[in-house]
């Protein structure tokens, strides 16, 4: 089992991931609605994967996969985004991010991911 | 060659008809300010393209939407932080498609509105209606800005 940060601005994304990733054995550590709050979830959770939205206010999740590497190396995250561009992709892959899941996403695709890196 | 507007609203279409089942009428300036009903997503357009993205509808349609890309029927607190992941998916998936064209934007974070709202102060801009099969409609509404 799995412990899941999820990070999201919209209320109705935390919902829909945390039911996936519960229904599937893992258990949702925390939440957060931007980068910065992400990282200060991490640093208090110590979860063992964070899902990480891009276009969020304040700190977006580039940003915020960037603090947390910086903080943890070995944070594995995973982002979550409806831009799905190559050049996006290629930036959060670059700075460390596991995967790329674009949104409308369902629970297999979520769950592939996971599974991958835990 | 195709103006800015043209190939934002392309994209913006092709974003929204294959996220939510809807089916869209003929485009037209907008003439007058536009009214809203129930709810509304507004979002910024940065990068080759300024602008603006604007998501009208009326609950049903919006509810409609969120069972058709993620297979539940959506009300209360929910449906309102749907709408705003609903603008933000439509256009996030418009920027892939322009970056595919090889324009590239960005997009700011959704702001959402509910309720009777009057909008005005579009210049330049275009409004499309749609409505889904169950005939809820909505109207996406494109603004750019002059470069």
């Amino acid at each position: 089992m799995a412990k899941v940060l999820v990070v999201d601005d919209a209320a109705f994304m935390r919902m829909m991931l945390k039911d996936i990733v519960t229904k599937n054995g893992h258990e949702v550590a925390g939440e957060a609605g931007n980068g910065a709050e992400a990282l200060a979830k991490y640093q208090e959770l110590s979860p063992d994967i964070v899902t990480m939205d891009i276009t969020m206010p304040e700190v977006d999740g580039i940003e915020g996969l960037k603090r947390i590497k910086a903080f943890d190396g070995n944070a594995k995250v995973i982002m979550c985004s409806a831009m799905g561009q190559q050049n996006m992709v290629i930036e959060a892959i670059q700075a460390g991010a596991k995967d790329f899941i674009v949104k409308p996403f369902n629970a297999e695709r979520v769950m592939d991911a996971i599974a991958k890196i835990i | 060659m195709t103006s800015p507007i043209t190939e934002l609203l392309n994209a913006a279409l092709n974003s929204i008809c294959e996220l939510a089942t809807i089916q869209t009428e003929k485009p037209s300036m907008v003439s007058a300010p536009i009214l809203q009903t129930d709810y509304g997503v507004l979002v910024g357009i940065v990068g080759a393209i300024k602008g603006r993205l604007l998501i009208l509808g009326e609950t049903a349609m919006f509810s409609q939407a969120g069972l058709a890309m993620y297979g539940m029927e959506l009300s209360g607190e929910m449906l309102e932080s749907f709408v705003g992941e609903f603008g933000n998916s439509v256009a996030g998936h418009t920027a892939t498609k322009l970056y595919d064209q090889g324009v590239k934007i960005d997009i700011t974070p959704p702001t959402t509105m509910q309720g009777m709202v009057k909008l005005g102060g579009f210049s330049k801009a275009i409004e499309v209606p749609f409505a889904t099969s169950d005939g809820a409609s909505g109207q996406l509404v494109l603004a750019v800005e002059e470069s």
